[in-house]
């Protein structure tokens, strides 16, 4: 397969996660615009490993990539629900204590 | 045009267009959804791309995980039970730039960019990456065991139900 659609693609997908995460007002959205940025990565991964042959350490980065993403997943949404205990929403700018 | 860039080109485009259906919808129940067949895409890509293991691990772990994860989020942080979460978007404009101009500059680079690599492609087996995992990257593999239990650990303590706070 060809590698240059791979990197646009990858491309594409880091800026989208980037602008979920900027601009979306719920914290769910922004976890899933931080999922979309580690695949953005690992599709790079992936695509380069492709082409050098005898050799896996992209494909082992990737899936290292992919723990530590569903470790990121469990703690934040830990921290997302027990937010939404004690403050009754899940949207980050109402968690507004500490502003002054 | 063979099947196999017929095929390449439908996941590519599956991934594209759920990504940018990510961005613009608007109940967080089909955001997740969208999500879901984005990652379904990329692992294609990722078997279409000679890495399988990837594939079925991208499957497991997001499609299987991490999404059903965020499907209970969504679910435990919903406030009026049946009607869905409406998403607001706040600081449109300077997100699109930001996103956009990123966009750009990474196309940019990477078509000035030459990537010198070799030309005939092998396919990196299953066998080949257990072999890697326990002699070359046995380190990073058992710390990854110890960082599975901490966030186990942590999770839980984080997330659960203390009576005594109110």
């Amino acid at each position: 397969m060809p590698i240059q659609p791979l990197y646009i693609l990858s491309a594409l997908l880091l800026s989208i996660g980037l602008v979920i995460v900027i601009v979306k007002r719920n914290a769910i959205m922004v976890l899933m615009g931080i999922e979309l940025m580690l695949n953005a990565a690992n599709i790079n991964l992936i695509a380069f490993n492709q082409k050098v042959p005898m050799s896996v350490d992209g494909q082992i980065f990737s899936l290292f990539v992919m723990i530590i993403a569903v470790c990121e997943t469990a703690v934040g949404l830990a921290i997302i629900l027990q937010v939404y205990r004690h403050y009754q929403t899940s949207i980050p700018d109402e968690v507004n204590e500490l502003k002054g | 045009m063979s099947l196999l860039n017929v095929t390449f080109y439908f996941f590519y485009a599956l991934v594209a267009s759920s990504a940018l259906a990510l961005l613009f919808v608007k109940n967080i129940f089909h955001a997740a959804l969208a999500l879901l067949s984005c990652l379904l895409g990329i692992a294609a890509l990722f078997i279409l791309s000679m890495a399988e293991f990837a594939g079925v691990a991208q499957i497991l772990l997001y499609a299987g995980g991490v999404v059903i994860l965020l499907i209970f989020g969504i679910m435990l942080t919903n406030k009026s039970g049946a009607q869905p979460i409406p998403i607001k978007n706040t600081g449109l404009f300077g997100g699109l730039l930001v996103g956009s101009g990123l966009f750009f500059l990474l196309l940019f680079f990477t078509s000035k960019a030459l990537f010198v690599l070799p030309a005939n492609t092998n396919a990196g087996s299953i066998e080949k990456i257990g072999i890697e995992l326990l002699t070359d990257y046995v380190l990073p593999f058992e710390i990854t065991g110890i960082l599975l239990l901490a966030v186990l650990a942590g999770a839980a303590t984080i997330a659960g139900y203390k009576a005594s706070r109110n």
